[in-house]
């Protein structure tokens, strides 16, 4: 979860924020504007100034609001003219929309208000859907409504091109002001505001309903409010009732819209639904018995009022009906109320105006438990307003003597002012800065022009920091493009949001206590049972009191320590290193079995601090057989791979591994079971093999398909192997049968070597050792000793199937029934090869040593014992430790320097901190820091499908042969609504079942999709032949873990990538947004994995994916399949200039890059990979995609092409490493399969085996 | 919640070593037996050890008393098995030098002063109703009584065979404030003056919501009547500064057993 704000407005009028992984409040900066009312959505701040006009606030986007303005210049073919602009009159206009319907004039389109400006000029746009056009950008058709293609064709009759140009609000970070109802601005002020709608069901994402009440009590509703559009395009008025007149009101996240009528009553917005946000008519809703209302705030599920008597009330029943079904209350005494998008609520205390949180609201409990107050110190702003605080001070107390006398002149302001902040000291509330013509209570005067408003006391630097009032740019309202360099008034004051709290920032803030009139939720992301540390000293925020009193207690604990155990060192202790044994019975099928029984396992381990053994036990449930039995230093990954009800653990090891046999499969009674196993199993079998703490920086990451995290590193095997300079690795291999054969991982090339021991049979003829290359038909070297053909030892090659010529110099030098050993050392000219220790001969390289990929010995040779020496770390695939690390993530990136992001599954992007543990951990072994707590958020989807019969239409009846008429995407499983179950007890529901409005492929006002059949595509309206359709139900999830992450930022995420570049300090990070847009991260460093704030780099194209390379290579992928390079990328200039199109492999939408050292690689939509070949420093670009095809592995989840290596996950979840790849065959030769633990994520950007990684690119010669 | 890790492993690595003296009087054999010696865990009860100090006397008593049950003393006074080790230094800190020598008996078990123990089950049930009080005070909703068999079973394991993680792992969920802010009482134990032991009612936060500190309880126990720096609090052989939370005690420095045991002396 991501943090957010909560917002608040003092006494004196004027906002803070108050952010959830923060402790303070945080003065907006203050522009001389108070502010009377304010509503928030997550980076949407509504308020009502002190002038009684509208403000908005955008704030925390790391993505600017950008728009692209779209325009089609249509022609028509003539026989003699050719293309011409002239049309005929049945056809569209010269310049219009997609459609035709609608005149498009590039010179008149304007940007909607002076808030946006224009990014570019006018220009064409030279690409149709990924396919790359000629520069004039041209494409064809017969016919306007026709489908255009980029070729002209004879039967062309019609082209067209798309203008675009790029619109951006500007006025992010800083106060907006939104042009009054009328010309003057003071004839219908308003009074309030409500900001809400965030998830309306059904609603294009994005949306905002905005609604208003002005002096005259009507309701207004703000049309055209959403992401792309944060100001709206204009008010309209909702009818209200004859005679009534509203007060207040408030709209919740689902667009509820509550008003309070200035008697006291309630009337409640019906029918708003997405087509009909501002509903279609009042009802009447009666107040608690006796009482007036004064204010009324709605949440998701939950309405809160307040009455006139500061009393609050919890109505109910509105999550079944919009006007609720009954009271409940009272429930306490606040000032003002507010509800949080969760049904948290906060108040204002009506006595000592501090901020009141209630504590224990829960889907079961809404109304909670008590009320806590929130200790969060306010923090005032310092910086940047140091030189006009002393002249605000003296201005405000000549201003309030002089506002004193306005209350009586104006009784309309004087009436409405019971929502806005009143005082406690003797002042009036509306009170404005005096650079406000409106501010000084008479009407007359507002119309003047702002000359006027010479106020002695405001110096250049308060007139820069002013607000941007209405009164004065009345431009908005007209609808006048704003031009920073002819309009004074423009001047924006960008204020840029403190991302998180930045230590070396505190000296411009100083702390104040301040009475407080309104708290504002609506932007607060807090979920159920999950506080801020809002509650507690500054300490708690890590959970250490770093006080002296802990200090002093930890320096005298350790003393003491020191003394009463000095000189006793050889005392024996009482409690000696015992083993502990833990028992439970369940379900389990053994390796390579599908045959589940019933069992009892056992886990038991030998150690006190280091655990030094550690076995598992299958035992019959009477504990009298053992069916089996491993230690746990041979187990190579634990996963959990519960299905919904079926708690399990999956245990790989090395036998199953290596014999591709189906895991240890262990099923538990119930969810507490599998947690205490997982973490006891994972804990005693990391303790054994010694994996602890944080990885090295050279580790494989991998995330299976529930989310888990797993990490490979590769420093503990390197300090079991090296021997030296080499890396010794032996295979036992007594027993196996030959011809046998032996994959060399890090394949044979100069500098390794390799020995094989056995044992040379009695009836033994003769017996080959071979290095071959990729297949049987090519042997790089052939040793042959013959016992029966002269007793010679024969050295050949094998190229393409033909012998070359025999080397059979010298003679056999040992006998049968022996033992021998073959010692082959390559070196860089040829092989050395040696019999028992002594050098017999040399045998020059006659294929090069890069292509050897296995061993093979034949014949009369019982081998016991292979020994491989290379160069780097030999890692057997199937013999890698995977380590759980704690999280939930969908996505894990990481990079040469150790650091590592993720994101999960609600688009969070994450850091690691280092830590190990978490939830899956359990309390046994917890990193000290960077444990945090993670929530993740999921959506099931069910299918409801229907066939259409020609008597009832469509109906739940299908044929016998049709999928079940509930069912998942797929058709092939029986799902339901009511069946659908959470994977574990960690999991928890957060919304009922709705009809999913966003299904891909688009939907009716019902949300049916319809098709022929059920196997072909849906579209959202029905034809004639449509005899079938479907609508999607989805219903949101949340998980609540912990693992060593913390949250960057609250910019969500799609795709991340990370390189580190030899010499750099820094990290190059870049990231898509989910709305496709490109971010490159700003100072990460391995101190600072976080970095410090986002960069936006403009994408024309909405993204999808992205990697970043070495030599300063960027590639991406946009949403419509097509890859994109960036050119321009130093090491100076890290974020490039332009985006280049790499055209994607005819007919192929690409879904993924990884731009690896030798070749980029690309992973299309179907699970296919492609290589881009030729990627060389000169041309970055590459020239041509090359298929991979092999036929036994095609189909991929995920790619990771790191320094020289490539990793992937085939589709059935397996890992797998290419071998071969080199700079002179970047494709590789083929898959080396490993570990199948339903992994669907895998990095090995940072992983290297090359011990001394060259640095720069390979130039092929 | 209990979150300090170092401090919470400090405290459970707390040891002392003893040296066993079997009663001079007790000695059945030509030769008095040498002594045995033991570290011993603060955090420990004395009948979980001293398996191997009563095999290792067991040999020069007198025939008869071999299945009798073994009693400690130091300088003369019983030593409470059911007191944590910790706390049965601190009670006699003041003239103890390292090694703790205690006097091991195995005739004339003092009746008046000192319960049976029978066997380790004898220990674990104490320790269990000890944590049972403690979570009482504690939580409003009780949580012991909610755990299952096998998560008493790894506390008690867990405190047996001196696994910290073991332990942690469920006590850390007794440690929990569940909710709350706080604690709703704190569970502790206060020895002052050869008096039976001391126990309140105190709550870990005063009515406007400040933490309470050690020299608060202290007052509300009426300890202050010399004043403050008359007094000296002992716990683990440290002594706490007295503007320490009692909330952060508690989860802290408390007990195996879920307890606070404080040592109150007057100084001089």
């Amino acid at each position: 979860m991501p943090s957010s704000m909560l917002f608040a407005l003092n006494s004196e009028g004027r906002v803070f924020g108050l952010a959830t992984n923060g402790t303070k409040w945080r003065e907006f900066p203050y522009l001389s504007l108070d502010f009377k009312q304010i509503s928030a959505v997550p980076h949407f701040l509504w308020a009502l100034g002190g002038d009684r006009q509208i403000y908005l606030h955008v704030h925390g986007l790391d993505i600017p609001i950008k728009v692209k303005e779209e325009s089609y210049e249509n022609q028509r073919w003539y026989p003699l003219d050719g293309f011409s602009k002239r049309l005929l009159p049945t056809d569209r206009y010269q310049f219009s929309n997609i459609d035709g319907s609608v005149d498009r004039t590039l010179e008149k389109i304007r940007v909607p208000s002076m808030a946006w400006q224009w990014e570019s000029e006018w220009h064409i746009e030279t690409t149709l859907d990924g396919e790359p056009l000629d520069h004039d950008g041209w494409t064809y058709a017969v016919d306007f409504p026709a489908t255009f293609y980029s070729t002209k064709q004879w039967s062309s009759c019609v082209r067209r091109r798309k203008w675009v140009r790029t619109r951006k609000y500007s006025a992010l970070n800083s106060w907006c002001a939104i042009a009054p109802l009328h010309k003057d601005p003071t004839q219908e002020p308003f009074i309030y505001i409500s900001v809400g709608g965030q998830s309306m069901s059904g609603a294009v994402q994005g949306t905002l309903q905005v609604w208003a009440v002005t002096a005259h009590g009507r309701v207004m509703w703000r049309k055209g409010v959403g992401m792309t559009c944060p100001e709206g395009t204009r008010w309209s008025c909702i009818p209200l009732p004859q005679g009534k007149e509203v007060k207040s009101l408030s709209c919740g996240t689902t667009g509820l819209v509550w008003a309070i009528l200035w008697s006291g009553t309630i009337l409640v917005r019906v029918g708003i639904s997405a087509a009909m946000p501002m509903g279609e008519s009042w009802v009447d809703v009666s107040p608690p018995e006796g009482s007036k209302l004064m204010e009324v705030n709605i949440g998701t599920n939950s309405v809160w009022v307040l009455t006139t008597e500061n009393q609050a009330w919890f109505r109910k029943g509105v999550e079944s009906s919009p006007s609720g079904t009954g009271w409940v209350g009272p429930i306490g005494s606040m000032l003002s109320l507010t509800v949080s998008p969760t049904d948290q609520v906060f108040g204002v205390g009506v006595d000592d105006r501090n901020i009141y949180f209630r504590v224990g609201v829960t889907m079961t409990e809404p109304t909670g438990k008590r009320w806590r107050c929130l200790n969060a110190a306010a923090q005032l702003s310092r910086g940047g307003s140091v030189s006009s605080l002393p002249s605000y001070a003296r201005h405000r107390s000549t201003q309030s003597l002089t506002s004193m006398g306005s209350v009586e002149q104006c009784d309309l302001f004087n009436e409405t002012s019971r929502s806005a902040p009143t005082s406690l000291r003797n002042q009036a509330p509306w009170q404005k800065p005096s650079s406000l013509p409106t501010s000084e209570g008479s009407v007359e005067k507002s119309s003047l022009p702002n000359s006027e408003i010479s106020d002695e006391n405001s110096d250049e630097c308060n007139k820069k920091r002013t607000a941007w009032s209405p009164i004065r740019s009345v431009g908005s309202l007209l609808g006048l493009e704003a031009n920073p360099d002819t309009d004074p008034h423009a001047e924006w004051d960008v204020t840029v949001w403190p991302e998180r709290e930045l230590p070396c920032a505190e000296a411009d803030w100083y702390q104040a206590s301040t009475l407080w009139s309104q708290v504002e939720a609506g932007a607060v992301g807090i979920p159920l049972n999950h506080l801020p540390n809002w509650f507690y000293g500054n300490n708690h925020t890590t959970g250490l009191e770093e006080t002296p009193w802990r200090l002093k207690i930890l320096e005298s604990l350790k003393k003491l320590h020191q003394k009463s155990l000095k000189g006793f060192d050889n005392i024996e202790l009482a409690i000696d290193m015992r083993s502990c044994v833990k028992t439970v019975e369940c379900r389990c099928a053994l390796i390579g079995s599908d045959n589940w029984e019933e069992v009892c396992i056992e886990l038991e381990w030998v150690g006190a601090y280091n655990i030094d053994l550690a076995t598992l036990t299958i035992l019959s449930l009477e504990k009298n057989v053992v069916r089996w039995q491993t230690l746990l230093s041979e187990v190579v990954c634990i996963a959990c791979t519960s299905e919904p009800g079926s708690p399990r653990l999956s245990i790989h090891t090395l036998s199953s591994a290596s014999g591709s046999l189906s895991p240890l499969k262990i099923q538990f009674s119930g969810d507490l079971d599998l947690d205490d196993w997982l973490s006891h199993l994972t804990y005693v079998s990391c303790k054994v093999t010694h994996h602890e703490g944080s990885p090295g920086p050279n580790s494989i990451w991998a995330i299976t398909k529930l989310g888990d995290v797993y990490v490979f590193d590769q420093d503990p095997l390197k300090e079991q192997q090296q021997k030296g300079e080499l890396f010794l690795k032996e295979f036992k291999c007594k027993g196996v049968v030959v011809p046998w054969k032996k994959v060399l991982e890090n394949g044979f090339t100069a500098g390794d070597s390799i020995t094989v021991e056995g044992f040379i049979t009695e009836t033994c003829g003769r017996f080959a050792v071979n290095l071959e290359c990729e297949n049987e038909d090519n042997i790089a070297l052939h040793i042959n000793p013959r016992f029966d053909d002269g007793m010679v030892v024969i050295r050949n090659s094998l190229i393409n199937g033909v012998w070359g010529t025999e080397e059979r110099e010298g003679c056999v030098t040992f006998e049968k029934g022996t033992r021998i050993s073959v010692t082959i050392t390559c070196q860089k000219d040829g092989f050395k090869i040696s019999f028992n220790g002594m050098v017999f001969t040399y045998f020059e390289h006659r294929i090069e040593p890069e292509r050897i990929k296995q061993l093979r010995i034949t014949g009369g040779l019982e081998p016991c014992r292979v020994n491989y020496g290379s160069k780097e770390v030999i890692v057997s695939l199937n013999e890698m430790f995977w380590r759980q690390m704690g999280g939930h993530l969908v996505t894990v990136e990481t990079c040469a320097a150790g650091v590592t992001w993720g994101i999960s599954a609600d688009n969070t992007p994450w850091v690691y901190t280092g830590g190990w543990g978490g939830a899956f951990l359990g309390g046994l072994e917890n990193s000290s820091v960077g444990i945090n707590s993670m929530i993740d958020t999921c959506r099931c989807f069910v299918y409801e499908n229907q066939r259409w019969n020609p008597l009832s239409g469509f109906t739940p009846r299908g044929l016998p042969t049709d999928r079940p008429m509930w069912s998942d995407s797929t058709g092939c499983h029986k799902r339901s609504k009511e069946t659908t179950r959470l994977l574990s007890f960690h999991w928890t529901w957060t919304s009922d079942w709705y009809v999913d409005f966003l299904t891909p492929g688009g939907i009716d006002s019902d949300g049916w999709q319809y098709a022929v059949d059920f196997s072909t595509s849906f579209h959202p309206r029905k034809m004639m032949t449509d005899y079938v359709r479907r609508r999607r139900w989805a219903r949101d999830c949340r998980l609540q873990t912990s693992g060593p992450w913390a949250e960057v930022g609250n910019t969500k995420v799609k795709s991340i990538s990370l390189q580190v570049s030899t010499g750099l300090e820094w990290v190059c990070v870049w990231a898509v947004a989910v709305n496709g847009d490109t971010l490159f991260r700003k100072g990460v460093t391995v101190s600072n994995p976080m970095g410090d704030s986002w960069e936006h780099v403009a994408c024309e194209q909405p993204l999808n994916s992205i990697s970043c390379g070495c030599g300063n290579q960027v590639w991406a992928v946009s949403v419509t399949g097509s890859a994109y390079w960036r050119f321009g990328v130093t090491t100076s200039n890290p974020t490039g200039e332009v985006w280049e199109l790499v055209e994607p492999p005819k007919g192929v939408a690409i879904k993924k890059v990884s731009v690896g050292r030798w070749a980029v690689w690309a992973l299309d939509s179907e699970g296919k990979l492609y290589v881009r070949k030729e990627v060389t420093p000169v041309f970055p670009e590459g020239t041509h995609w090359q298929a991979l095809t092999d036929p036994a592995i095609d189909k991929f989840l995920s790619v990771s092409a790191s320094g020289d290596e490539v990793w992937a996950i085939t589709s059935d979840g397996q890992v797998c490493k290419r071998l071969g790849v080199t700079c002179h065959n970047p494709v590789g030769l083929s898959w080396c399969l490993g570990l199948q633990a339903n992994w669907s994520y895998i990095s090995s950007r940072s992983y290297t085996s090359k011990t001394h990684p060259s640095s720069s690119f390979c130039f092929i010669v | 919640m209990a979150t300090d890790r170092e401090v919470l492993r400090e405290i459970w690595e707390g040891k002392l070593p003893v040296c066993f003296e079997l009663n001079q009087e007790e000695v059945n054999d030509l030769q008095a037996p040498e002594p045995y010696y033991l570290i011993v865990p603060r955090l420990s009860y004395f009948p979980l050890v001293t398996d191997k100090v009563r095999k290792h006397f067991v040999k020069y008593i007198h025939p008869d008393k071999l299945d009798a049950e073994i009693w400690l003393d130091y300088n003369g006074t019983p030593l409470k098995w059911h007191y944590p080790i910790g706390v049965l230094f601190d009670l006699n800190n003041s003239d103890i030098q390292l090694p703790w020598t205690i006097t091991v008996h195995f005739d004339k078990f003092p009746e008046e002063e000192l319960l049976h123990c029978t066997s380790r089950e004898t220990v674990e049930t104490h320790f269990l109703s000890c944590l049972k009080e403690a979570d009482a005070l504690k939580h409003r909703t009780q949580i012991v009584m909610n755990m299952q068999k096998k998560d008493h079973n790894q506390l008690w394991l867990g405190l047996q065979n001196d696994k910290f993680d073991q332990f942690w792992a469920v006590n850390r969920k007794l440690m929990e404030v569940g909710g709350e802010e706080s604690f709703r009482y704190i569970p502790f134990r206060c020895y002052y003056k050869d008096e039976p032991c001391l126990q309140r009612l105190i709550k870990p936060l005063s009515e406007s919501g400040c933490r309470k500190t050690l020299s608060q309880l202290l007052e509300e126990l009426n300890m202050l009547q010399d004043g403050l720096s008359q007094l000296k609090v002992t716990t683990h052989g440290i002594e706490p500064p007295l503007d320490t939370p009692l909330q952060w005690m508690s989860e802290h420095l408390s007990y195996a057993d879920n307890f606070l045991h404080l040592i109150v002396s007057s100084v001089g």
